[in-house]
């Protein structure tokens, strides 16, 4: 099986499908409060509206601001197309080393920041501080916890981390406290609850909105769609360490190219709906109660780190 | 032949260095100041390029001739040697481009006229210790090279920078002292010692002795690298000299300091016990993290830039000591790859911090202040400058494509190596590389966002900042170019193992005679790092796509520019985020280790009213290592100083009492 198609097909089915998880969620979340909620297709219709939408630029704003929504939408693809998410073992793999996805999760949040502080604005100002320190003080949980996988399946690539996925982790349940902080992480760096409101319109609240105020027509399109894909990338990621069932491998065939697409539907609309749950089920936190879910979700990966190593001894 | 122009351009760096200083010293015209720095400039580009090839080429190592000058050892480059030569050079070749119009911008605070003599002793001195394969010429070049920046640092001669350079004195010379004694120890008070004979000398010491003189070196040498907490001088000192010679002590100088260790390490202790290493991976970790929450409290550019340059000689020092602690635990592949990330890692920090203090040097001609909150919205004013402290911040923030994020990644590619290999000393070693390396980069990319977006983003905050203008080619291209070469290491990391040493292995690093080096597998192997490249360049294919995207399906709307919205009222710099409010999340949750002082004082304007009122912050940082254990110390010398000076009462008698006490001590002796 050709190892660029597989990293072909895996990327492309999460960038098309990625508008699609963020429709899903909306919905989901309106018909748990009782509402009917929008259709789920509305954001592919808002990314096509917004591009042909007039661009306001910001007379404050740097040439800094219009480099953002390229670059950061350059990281949402690299990840998409470099992680395990429909495919396993594609031509992209070795980018998925743990530093590679590190420090594109990190460059992509340094821009969006960026932007925010270009912006001039004390609410731009506000969202990026908070955005920064989200993304500052998860940094070594995300390097823990995908270290714990490594320690389990031998491998520094997140492709190979796979390998101790799924009944994986029945054999080993000390991986599961690793599952659970990188969940954390997900909502964290996806700025979802109960890190940050995504629907608020509040500004006092809200971290991710406040920092793409200033921006409007085809640069928010690019960003909303880096948005939409950075949380299908981390849904698809904590799926398929829990359930990696439908990825294409090089050892399947044709059919599996054309299922891996299907399940992963399957699995961003479960995960979706957990969102769902989850989000209208709770509270956000304080912003400054958050220390304590950064070092929880540390201390998660710290324990799957240390069991695994104190197995590995015995 | 290729020998032979490998010696003329090394030799070509070191006396151009010399003869640049004369030039200024003796023609005081900026003209002949010009023609200096040209000449500095030239000669380092020779020595750089002699280094190069020496490494690229493999060479043997080379003996450049003897000199009574520098007691009888010969000056000699070997492969670890000639690595920190290239990179001193590199440095050397940016400052002195960005010297030669800096220092005539800037001749109102810094005498013109010295700092290029000063410097040019301050370069050679670097040069003279990486090339000293004697112990009393090492020295001799590390008091020129500690002497010179002494003088450099106070060349505005403004009270503080006088206050900061008699403290950078103090402790340098604290450190050659133990430097001094470390090598009486070690050579058995040879003075004229080799580092040759000193390693065949070292096994005979006595346990104790050997592991005094090993924390005598060890100190010395931190000391000058600021490794925590041994760091108070640096962020004291480092921003006060002119911005070149900051970039030269903070990019080039902390390396040579780093460079002795190893040189030391390799020649006496091959085989240091993992004890030191876990003793250096501590230190080096937790003063990173101490000094990466600092370069988020600074509010002065230069001296973010000192407090980052702590941390990275932390992770130097971290690195330095993980690799030995792997390899006392035989893990010598995983601690081969985590030299490597050490060796990128000094490559890279030299050149992205050299570039930020030049790329502050030119903000400071453009704007006159280098107060953060003092600036902002330069990059619409300065595009091209703005573009190179981009990128350098990135490196800083060792951020993918750049050529501190290979090292990272080879750093962490070492600790899952070594994680994984069944070892639980190792293992504990890598988890706490693992937790300590997340952190600090976590900080550090919180500190140099900072630093970025509030000098550059946004809307100006003073009116300096407002009429700042681009700064000439002169200023600006040598910051490009540290910008270009940071890229370029980063993303052609790959094959960058030919210019590293070869491994911290004290047989294979001896001087001279340098042992061959057939079975010594190439440090890094390419399928380690290609994945780095690979990575740049899918960056820039999704760049790419995403310009396109934005350009063929978003062009229907046209643009329009309008101001920041603000609630329906007009926008200016005073509404703006604040450097300080920017990083109060950092104060504030790591509160218990900052331990900041927040007073807040109201005043009501008018008695009666006391709502209306005008207030007052301030914050006040607690006392830190320098009031704690540095004044005390000064302190005790002092008050024994004092005791010692009552024995000088003026009374004849008693000195003549003196006398003859000494006289009947020296007979009980001598009989």
């Amino acid at each position: 099986m050709n190892r660029i198609l597989l990293t072909t097909v895996s990327g492309v089915t999460v960038v098309a499908l990625a508008p699609l998880a963020a429709g899903l969620v909306r919905r989901f979340k309106a018909i748990l409060q009782g509402r009917r909620g929008a259709p789920v297709l509305l954001p592919y219709w808002t990314i096509a509206t917004l591009l042909r939408k007039e661009t306001v630029v910001s007379s404050s704003t740097t040439w800094v601001s219009r480099v953002v929504p390229v670059v950061v939408l350059a990281c949402a693809l690299v990840a998409a197309f470099a992680l395990p998410l429909a495919s396993r073992g594609g031509a992209a793999a070795p980018l998925s080393h743990l530093a590679a996805v590190a420090g594109v999760w990190m460059l992509g949040a340094v821009f969006l920041v960026l932007g925010g502080i270009d912006s001039a604005s004390a609410f731009g100002g506000m969202g990026a501080s908070r955005e920064m320190t989200i993304a500052a003080f998860l940094e070594p949980a995300i390097i823990v916890t995908l270290a714990a996988f490594g320690l389990a399946a031998g491998a520094s690539t997140v492709d190979g981390m796979l390998s101790v996925a799924g009944t994986g982790l029945v054999e080993r349940p000390w991986l599961l406290p690793a599952v659970a902080a990188l969940a954390l992480v997900a909502l964290g760096e996806n700025s979802r609850y109960p890190v940050d409101n995504p629907a608020t319109h509040l500004e006092l609240t809200m971290v991710h909105e406040a920092m793409v105020l200033e921006y409007s027509g085809p640069p928010l399109a690019l960003l909303e769609l880096a948005g939409m894909i950075k949380l299908a990338t981390f849904t698809l990621l904590v799926a398929n360490f829990v359930a990696p069932f439908g990825l294409a491998t090089p050892a399947g065939g044709l059919l599996a190219i054309l299922v891996a697409p299907v399940a992963a539907a399957a699995k961003l609309a479960a995960g979706m709906a957990g969102l769902a749950l989850l989000e209208s089920s709770m509270a956000k936190l304080r912003f400054y109660g958050l220390p304590e879910y950064f070092f929880g979700a540390l201390f998660l990966g710290l324990t799957s780190l240390a069991l695994g190593l104190i197995v590995g001894w015995l | 032949m290729t020998e032979t122009l490998v010696q003329a351009g090394i030799l070509a760096g070191l006396g151009g260095a010399l003869l640049s200083g004369l030039v200024a010293l003796v023609a005081g015209s900026a003209r002949a100041r010009a023609a200096a720095h040209a000449l500095l400039a030239i000669a380092s580009a020779a020595g750089a390029a002699a280094a190069f090839v020496f490494l690229a080429a493999g060479l043997a190592p080379l003996e450049l001739g003897a000199s009574p000058l520098f007691f009888g050892a010969p000056l000699a480059v070997d492969r670890l040697s000639s690595f920190f030569l290239l990179l001193v050079h590199l440095v050397v070749l940016l400052a002195s481009w960005f010297g030669w119009r800096y220092t005539e911008l800037e001749r109102h605070m810094y005498p013109a006229r010295a700092v290029l003599p000063l410097t040019a002793i301050f370069v050679a001195g670097m040069q003279g210790v990486l090339l000293s394969t004697g112990l009393a010429a090492f020295l001799l070049f590390w008091e020129a090279m500690s002497v010179a920046s002494f003088f450099l640092v106070m060349a505005d001669g403004r009270d503080e920078s006088r206050r900061a350079a008699l403290l950078y004195l103090a402790i340098a010379q604290f450190g050659a002292g133990a430097l001094l004694v470390g090598m009486g120890l070690l050579s058995g008070g040879d003075v004229l010692a080799t580092f040759a004979t000193l390693g065949a000398a070292t096994p005979s010491l006595g346990g104790s002795r050997a592991a005094l003189a090993t924390l005598l070196v060890v100190f010395a040498f931190a000391s000058k690298a600021g490794l925590v907490p041994l760091h108070a001088w640096l962020p004291e000192a480092h921003p006060r000299a002119p911005s070149h010679v900051s970039a030269l002590m903070s990019g080039a100088m902390l390396k040579v300091a780093v460079y002795g260790l190893l040189r030391f390490t390799s020649a006496c202790w091959p085989d240091l016990p993992a004890v030191w290493g876990i003793g250096l991976l501590v230190l080096g970790l937790g003063g990173a993290a101490k000094a990466a929450i600092h370069a988020n409290l600074d509010r002065d550019v230069k001296r973010v830039l000192a407090w980052s340059s702590v941390e990275n000689v932390g992770l130097i020092f971290a690195m330095f000591g993980f690799s030995l602690v792997l390899r006392g635990r035989g893990l010598q592949a995983a601690a081969d790859v985590v030299q490597a990330a050490m060796f990128l890692h000094i490559l890279a920090h030299a050149l992205f911090k050299s570039g930020l203090f030049l790329a502050a040097g030119a903000t400071l001609t453009a704007v006159g202040s280098l107060k953060i909150e003092a600036l902002g919205g330069l990059a619409n004013r300065m595009p091209r400058l703005s573009a190179g402290a981009l990128a350098l911040s990135l490196a800083a923030a060792s951020l993918p494509p750049f050529g501190a994020f290979a090292a990272e990644w080879l750093l962490l590619q070492g600790a899952l190596v070594a994680l994984a290999a069944g070892d639980p000393a190792a293992a504990v070693a890598s988890a706490g590389v693992l937790l300590g390396l997340g952190t600090v980069a976590g900080l550090a990319v919180f500190a140099m966002v900072r630093l970025f977006g509030f000098v550059f983003l946004a809307e100006p905050r003073s009116n300096a900042a407002r009429a700042a203008s681009e700064p000439g080619t002169a200023l600006r291209g040598p910051v490009l170019a540290a910008a270009g070469l940071v890229l370029a290491l980063g993303v052609a990391s790959p094959w960058a193992s030919p210019l590293l040493p070869r491994g911290i292995d004290g047989r294979v690093l001896t001087v001279i005679p340098f042992p061959s080096e057939n079975g010594m597998a190439t440090l890094v192997s390419h399928a380690d790092l290609l994945p780095v490249a690979g990575l740049a360049l899918a960056l820039a294919a999704a760049a790419a796509a995403a310009t396109l995207a934005w350009r063929r399906l978003g062009r229907a709307g046209g643009t329009r520019r309008y101001h920041t919205w603000d609630c329906g009222q007009p926008i200016d710099a005073s509404m703006e985020y604040t450097a300080t409010a920017f990083s109060a999340p950092v104060r504030h949750f790591l509160r218990d280790i900052v331990r900041a002082e927040k007073h807040v004082a109201f005043r009501p304007v008018v008695e009666s009213n006391p709502w209306i009122r005008t207030g007052e912050m301030e914050f006040r940082r607690s006392a830190g290592v320098l009031e704690r254990v540095y004044y005390p110390i000064a302190g005790l010398i002092e008050a024994v100083g004092a005791r010692l000076k009552q024995v000088q009462n003026g009374v004849i008698q008693f000195y003549i009492g003196l006398i003859l006490a000494t006289l009947l001590l020296a007979l009980w002796v001598a009989l």
